[in-house]
């Protein structure tokens, strides 16, 4: 047979084709938001990079392989392993990547995309060298080095799997496949996921981007507010994606266990959320551990929330939080246009007042009900520009207390400071 | 991203999504899956539109982006298969030549060979991409092109062979 003849053979396969489904509009809308939070997450990533480059001038921060509580050189580290040996029928797969020890010491198999634990043949062991870890093989020999790029045979059974790591969420890659492998040295070292050890580890401002296995990706729930997970001090703030808030304590308990310390919900009243809508408020209340990627290339930090058996239940990338900060105009762009932790949508407000206002916004031939408000105000008084977003509309929009909001302006690009 | 560029997306897209689609079903093997993975790549496609079309014609790129969504797809915990320790028997027919009416079985035949080698064969044999335009696409060698192609290529065989078409030899692609 021909590679014509072949083609032909596939040709046969794709002879009935199901409706075409693809949604171009919803494709786009889905991209122009990620272009956005992979803006704001290169500015992250780049101001992190100066960050801990400064710690690591001024020796806050150890360099990997140079920290004193890491194992000795020779220390025999667990790793997991299957039945599979030399000789046995196997899967043949193919995974490459650079080999990485996390600091939990699990052994993966990491690129910028995927992240694998390695589970390898039977009679193999790991031993601590230089920082990292040496595998080695049933003859004692070395077969592969923590950071080396490397090509492995396999698949992903768990049939006769066992040892650490293989609880969490992270895929499995067993081993079928005897040495030599393939390996090289890598030009880079893709960050991988590391379990919270501290509620220090969690801080940040957390935007939903899968929930329950569910792309949300630039998601708005019922009112508007994108799906987030803030996390303040030891305080934790969710909007739910159904009716309520939810604000609890939390901690990170010796071994990664995450505990939210007051089980109580907000409800902030709703009724027109659609049914089957992935809740982020849900993901929080039943993670029992998290894990958290390191930002890295194009992609900004990013926090997975697990629950007790070990399965994913959201995932998310950190973005900067809003500017508004807790100054008076910020207080009232929030008390006007938004509550509860959807406190990403205003990203600037400034200050000004109700006269200032009134002269831009509400001409004197203006009787609407919204402008009489306006016009009863105190023209002292304060009031505030704010640039928000709701979904991927952005507006400016005059607020003050006593009335109601005037939009002043709305595009579907971002908006910068209204002043 | 300026009005151009999103006509220029949609232009490409009106081209080319009924080819994403047929090598996104060779590649998953179920036509509605295939349309969530052309959908997400349109999608991460449009996000990075003026970059990939400044340094060139955007189709690699897609193709890059559909067959890593695919692999990964399948990498997932919540949609990976359950391994079993004993496989369902079959039914023993006849072999037959291969006709027109085979294409379940083909699909299916395909879906038999494991996932990295059959995105070798689909761009090696259905997209015409060279050994060395298909390892760039899949980020590997092209040691591990010509390698992964040729046990592909027997695994296919042999599942053909299992469904009841015969073919006459495939195509041979040496192992480096």
């Amino acid at each position: 047979m021909s590679s014509q003849q072949l083609k032909d053979l596939f040709e046969a396969g794709l002879a009935s084709p199901a409706p075409d489904t693809v949604d171009v509009d919803a494709a786009i809308a889905t991209g122009r938001r990620r272009r956005r939070v992979r803006v704001g997450g290169t500015l992250l990533a780049s101001a992190a990079v100066v960050a801990v480059a400064a710690l690591l001038v001024t020796g806050v921060l150890p360099l990997r392989g140079t920290d004193p509580t890491g194992p000795a050189d020779g220390v025999p580290l667990a790793i997991p392993a299957s039945q599979w040996k030399d000789g046995d029928a196997g899967m043949t797969a193919l995974a490459q990547g650079v080999l990485v020890l996390r600091t939990d010491g699990c052994l993966v198999l990491a690129s910028d995309s995927l992240e694998m634990v390695v589970v390898w043949p039977s009679g193999f062991t790991a031993v601590a060298r230089d920082g990292g870890a040496d595998v080695l093989g049933t003859d004692g020999a070395v077969v592969a080095r923590a950071g080396e790029q490397i090509s492995l045979g396999g698949g992903e059974s768990r049939v006769g799997v066992s040892g650490p790591c293989l609880g969490g969420p992270t895929p499995i890659f067993t081993v079928n496949d005897a040495p030599p492998y393939d390996r090289n040295v890598a030009t880079a070292t893709p960050a991988t996921w590391t379990p919270a050890r501290s509620v220090d580890d969690l801080q940040g401002t957390w935007l939903a981007t899968e929930l329950g296995g569910i792309d949300v990706a630039g998601a708005v729930d019922h009112t508007g507010s994108p799906l987030v997970v803030v996390v303040e001090g030891g305080s934790l703030r969710a909007r739910d994606g159904l009716c309520n808030d939810i604000e609890e304590g939390i901690r990170v308990e010796e071994g990664g266990r995450v505990v939210l310390t007051s089980q109580s919900m907000t409800a902030g009243g709703c009724d027109r959320q659609r049914p089957g809508w992935p809740a982020a408020g849900v993901a929080a209340y039943e993670a029992r551990s998290a894990e958290v990627r390191a930002a890295g290339g194009d992609q900004p930090r990013q926090l997975r929330l697990v629950a007790e058996d070990g399965t994913m239940l959201g995932e998310y990338v950190e973005v900067a939080p809003s500017t508004w900060s807790d100054s008076a105009a910020g207080s009232l762009c929030l008390d006007a246009l938004t509550s509860g932790p959807g406190l990403l949508d205003v990203t600037h407000a400034r200050p000004t007042t109700v006269a200032a206002v009134r002269e831009r916004t509400v001409g004197p031939g203006d009787t609407s009900p919204a402008a009489q408000r306006w016009a009863d105000l105190d023209g002292a008084a304060p009031a505030a520009w704010c640039t928000s977003r709701v979904g991927s509309t952005w507006s400016t929009t005059a607020v003050a207390k006593g009335a109601a909001p005037v939009v002043f302006m709305t595009a579907g690009t971002p908006l910068g400071d209204p002043g | 991203m300026a009005g151009s560029g999103e006509s220029d997306f949609r232009g490409w897209v009106a081209q080319g999504r009924a080819d994403l689609r047929r090598t996104a079903y060779l590649v998953c093997g179920d036509w509605y899956l295939a349309d969530d993975l052309v959908q997400e790549t349109l999608a991460r496609m449009f996000a990075v539109w003026d970059r990939v079309t400044r340094s060139g014609p955007p189709d690699a790129y897609a193709r890059k982006v559909l067959v890593n969504l695919a692999l990964d797809h399948r990498r997932r915990p919540s949609r990976r298969e359950a391994p079993t320790d004993v496989l369902p028997e079959r039914i023993s027919t006849p072999h037959v030549p291969y006709v027109d009416g085979d294409g379940p079985a083909v699909i299916a035949a395909l879906q038999a060979v494991p996932p990295g080698q059959r995105a070798v064969l689909v761009l090696r044999y259905w997209e015409d991409r060279s050994i060395e335009e298909t390892a760039r696409l899949l980020g590997t060698s092209e040691g591990n092109v010509k390698s992964q192609a040729s046990r592909g290529l027997a695994a296919l065989r042999s599942a053909l062979g299992d469904r009841g078409i015969v073919t006459e030899p495939l195509p041979e692609e040496a192992p480096s």
